[in-house]
């Protein structure tokens, strides 16, 4: 092999294969959203039309769910954004005792299995006879939002010269001047990039939201139900192109924003 | 001062060694820097706050609810000290349950490490560029995109009437297709309710997972220990085997720990694709839920964790938290 | 004489390590002056604690007279250029420049215009546009420079500001910082693992060895007559003669240094006799080493002597003065 850079062919053929793998799929979702066929998953689809778009818009049980799905995603953005922007500044650059036992608990909601998450805060919900409410969902989704925010935030302070916020404080700035002046234009892209995953990860979540959401109904819920007991299932084409669409734009974007860093490599959701 | 006389004449100016104090900004400033972990404990207070009571409380309610059990007569939780909770998971249909989920988590990481090979080895040794960008991009959405739309893309390939049966139909390998579906155990009546195809979407959805990971630990193999191996005479197979896998090694382990826990914990991926036969999730689902026995459903979730804690403490062991 | 800097006393422990132990040290105002020591002799540490970055576990650090313990770094009358220049990323030049007025409060016009004036200082008056990205190594240098100095600081405090440079780059701005320094009139603190950087720029040299200072005053004291191995070795790599070497050469029963600049190989009339057991070629000049009764000696030759071969007897021969006894080993 030596020093050849030109793959074997099979080489390249399976890994451009198990691209296609990862990407194919999606392309289905959008065929059958025009699929006249409504009872079954027939392929190829025996016709097509546009009409399933107007039935979505005017169908009564998709708005609310569309509405708690994007209130209950901005608000834990909101939330992930404080709380992990403030553990990765006290994290970023010191070492103190626990250090990596606090560490490990902001992963720990994200390298659990969500039902582990789900059920954790089910059996508490259940013993302190919590209600169900849009703040227990956003309770869930925060929680596993924070690490989102965390890891990007990280990133970003290990990229930073250490000595821009020594620099500041040198030439007069206090701490709350060197935040504003020195440390938020640096971290902006990052903690957008945060923000728009966190966003993307809680507007599609569904394993954890089962748990915590009682009776109310989130986008993702609503689309799980569908797939259970089907009605008009080319609407849940419709519904999953929004999902798909709501989500793959802030990764898209949010890739962009941190291009060349390590932030959303391997991010484990 | 001469820097000022050297320059611009200015108005004098007091200029001691020490500066005044402009206010409040500058007084907790100085007691920031005064006691550093002033400084620690106001940024991580909030954070430490919810974390532990929301999320550290709720794992200890899980483990709380597993040691009490459920009245059979009156349907409520009898909130005393027990094991019989627990017992009742070595019962001979939930034993089924956890073995079926542990060989399901087994088996998808094992397809994954295979497909996610040659993905991650082009992706690190080969793509350069635009194509780097690519590829990273490329396993990158679908890890991030909604994993319902993933979920329910499959249930359409895999439909009785869907793409797969078209495209065997097409080629006229439909045989093959009811030959593999007439399979004990892992066959059924169609894809989509059969176990081939609820390893099949649990492959697709995690593969990201692996690949990552994979492909961090192979772009740490120096170019030049593969040329070495090629100089020494070794076929690509020999290297491949003897140099390029052991290197991966961690980045497969710390892929496992991705595939084998997320699988562990899914409960929507058999719930809509596969037989009716349960996986741990199902049940905890269905306990927590329809069933109301909340103390079984936390002790089969304590299930995962344990396994988990058994799997990364031998992982730690191979060195693949490096990776991570 | 006023004292711009002083310590007494002073010590800065990080666990059980002590980085800077009970030190005294008096940095008189309008100096230059240059710490010099390997890294981890705490040179940096106490560069520093001037700056407030670091707090001492125990002493008093007096700037112009007045106790700073209690101060924070913003507001020491103090600068500080850094050895990776720490420009602001997200600021052009100017606005880098501009920022120790911005954060007092200066309005915009007096303070860019005040960074117009020191980018003019540093020759970088068409640079103030760019982002400090575009720039190279020596211009960024200079803009930290100019940044450094737009508070009027009464102390500058330079780490190590010419390590990242190439060799011919560092050689100029060492003259210009020598120069800048005799023009403002502004006490220098300079901090450098690098000795011939020390000697040729500084008035005064403290020389740092684990957290203490081995030896300060003039680069010439200092190169003439090392008061340790240690200085002896560290600056400028000088003979060593053990207590019965530098008894038998005549001079008291102590140990003493010797440059190898000093020693001449002559025919007649040496002082000790011996084989040359190595030539190494300096581009300056040519060190050989003479192996004597009772170790080995080092000498210097320029370019135009006539160099010996190796395996070759030899006598060595120097002035009585050129050997300097050391206060302790």
């Amino acid at each position: 092999m030596r020093s050849d850079n030109r793959p074997p062919l099979f080489l390249t053929i399976s890994a451009i294969g198990g691209l296609l793998f990862l990407h194919l799929p999606i392309l289905l979702i959008f065929l059958y959203a025009f699929t006249t066929d409504e009872r079954t998953y027939q392929f190829p689809p025996p016709g097509l039309t546009t009409q399933w778009f107007a039935v979505a818009w005017h169908r009564a049980d998709i708005w609310p769910a569309l509405y708690l799905s994007l209130r209950v995603a901005a608000l834990s953005t909101i939330m992930a954004l404080i709380l992990g922007t403030l553990c990765a500044a006290a994290m970023a650059r010191t070492r103190f005792f626990g250090r990596d036992q606090i560490s490990l608990l902001i992963i720990l909601p994200i390298a659990l299995p969500g039902i582990i998450t789900g059920m954790s805060l089910r059996s508490a919900f259940s013993i302190m006879d919590i209600p169900f409410s849009t703040w227990t969902i956003l309770m869930g989704h925060a929680t596993f939002c924070i690490v989102i925010v965390f890891n990007n935030a990280v990133a970003r302070f290990r990229r930073l010269s250490g000595s821009i916020v020594e620099a500041s404080l040198d030439l007069g700035a206090n701490s709350f001047q060197t935040f504003r002046y020195v440390l938020l234009p640096n971290l902006g892209s990052a903690l957008l990039a945060g923000g728009m995953l966190a966003f993307a990860l809680s507007f599609d979540e569904v394993i954890v939201t089962t748990f915590t959401a009682g009776q109310q109904s989130t986008l993702p819920i609503w689309m799980l139900n569908e797939l259970v007991r089907p009605r008009q299932r080319p609407v849940t084409n419709v519904v999953a192109i929004v999902v798909f669409l709501t989500t793959f734009v802030p990764i898209l974007i949010a890739y962009y924003l941190t291009r060349g860093g390590s932030e959303t490599a391997g991010g484990g959701k | 001062m001469t820097l000022a006389a050297d320059l611009t004449p200015r108005e004098a100016k007091p200029n001691g060694a020490v500066l005044p104090s402009r206010g409040l900004g500058d007084r907790v400033s100085a007691v920031f820097w005064r006691h550093p972990n002033v400084l620690l404990v106001t940024l991580l207070a909030l954070p430490l706050l919810w974390l532990v009571v929301v999320y550290l409380g709720s794992l200890a309610a899980l483990l709380l609810q597993s040691f009490y059990s459920i009245d059979e007569f009156s349907g409520m939780i009898r909130r005393e000290f027990t094991l019989s909770t627990y017992a009742e998971l070595l019962r001979p249909a939930n034993m089924d349950i956890i073995i079926r989920t542990v060989s399901m988590s087994a088996a998808v990481t094992l397809g994954a490490v295979i497909i996610a090979f040659p993905i991650a080895y082009f992706a690190a040794r080969y793509a350069r560029g635009h194509w780097k960008a690519l590829f990273y991009l490329g396993v990158m959405l679908p890890l991030w995109s909604s994993y319902l739309v993933k979920v329910y893309a499959w249930k359409l390939i895999l439909a009785r009437e869907g793409i797969i049966t078209w495209v065997t139909d097409g080629i006229g390998a439909s045989a093959v297709l009811n030959g593999i579906l007439a399979l004990p155990v892992i066959g059924g009546s169609s894809l989509s309710t059969s176990y081939i195809g609820t390893w099949l979407v649990f492959l697709y959805v995690w593969l990201p997972y692996m690949i990552l990971p994979m492909q961090a630990s192979l772009e740490r193999v120096p170019q030049s220990m593969l040329e070495a191996s090629a100089d020494l005479g070794a076929s690509r197979w020999q290297t491949l085997r003897t140099v390029i896998f052991p290197l991966a090694l961690p980045g497969i382990i710390a892929g496992s720990i991705f595939t084998f826990s997320l699988t562990m914990g899914d409960y929507i991926i058999p719930q809509i694709v596969g037989s009716s036969r349960r996986f741990i999730g199902q049940a905890v689902y269905q306990l927590q839920g329809t069933a109301g026995n909340i103390p079984l459903a936390a002790a089969f979730a304590v299930v995962p964790i344990v396994i988990m804690l058994i799997y990364l403490t031998i992982a730690r062991r191979k060195g693949a938290f490096d990776a991570l | 004489m006023t004292a711009a800097v002083e310590f007494l006393n002073v010590s800065r422990h990080f666990g059980s390590i002590r980085a800077v132990d009970r030190l005294d040290l008096m940095i008189a105002e309008g100096t230059f002056f240059a710490m010099l020591g390997p890294s981890g002799s705490g040179k940096t540490t106490c560069l520093r604690l001037i700056s407030g970055f670091e707090q001492p576990t125990g002493g008093v650090i007096r700037i112009f007279g007045q106790d700073c313990s209690a101060v924070p770094p913003n507001r020491r009358n103090v600068n500080t250029v850094f050895q990776d220049y720490a420009l602001f990323p997200h600021m052009n030049v100017r606005d880098n420049v501009a920022y120790g007025l911005m954060v007092r409060g200066v309005d915009k016009r007096t303070r860019l215009a005040r960074a117009d004036e020191l980018l003019g200082l540093v020759k970088l008056d068409d640079y103030g546009k760019r982002k400090p990205g575009e720039l190279s190594g020596g211009q960024r240098q200079r803009v930290a420079l100019a940044r450094a100095l737009i508070n009027e600081p009464r102390v500058l405090l330079l780490d190590e500001p010419l390590g990242a440079l190439d060799l011919k780059l560092r050689e100029a701005m060492q003259d210009e910082l020598k120069a800048l320094q005799q023009r403002l009139g502004i006490t220098f603190v300079f901090v450098t693992h690098d000795q011939s950087e020390a000697l040729s720029m500084a008035d005064q040299v403290a020389v740092f060895s684990d957290g203490k200072i081995a030896q300060i005053g003039t680069p010439a004291e200092i190169y003439d007559k090392p008061r340790t191995r240690f200085v002896a070795d560290f600056v400028g790599s000088s003979n060593v003669l053990s207590s019965d070497m530098a008894a038998h050469f005549g001079g008291p029963a102590r140990p003493a240094s010797l440059r190898p600049e000093s020693v001449r190989i002559v025919d007649d009339g040496a002082r000790v006799h011996g084989h040359v057991t190595t030539l190494r070629y300096l581009g300056s000049g040519t060190r050989v080493v003479v192996t004597v009764p009772g170790g080995e000696i080092s000498v210097f030759l320029g370019k135009e002597a006539l160099l010996p071969e190796k395996g070759s007897a030899v006598g060595l021969t120097w002035d009585s003065q050129a050997m300097h006894v050391m206060e302790q080993d």
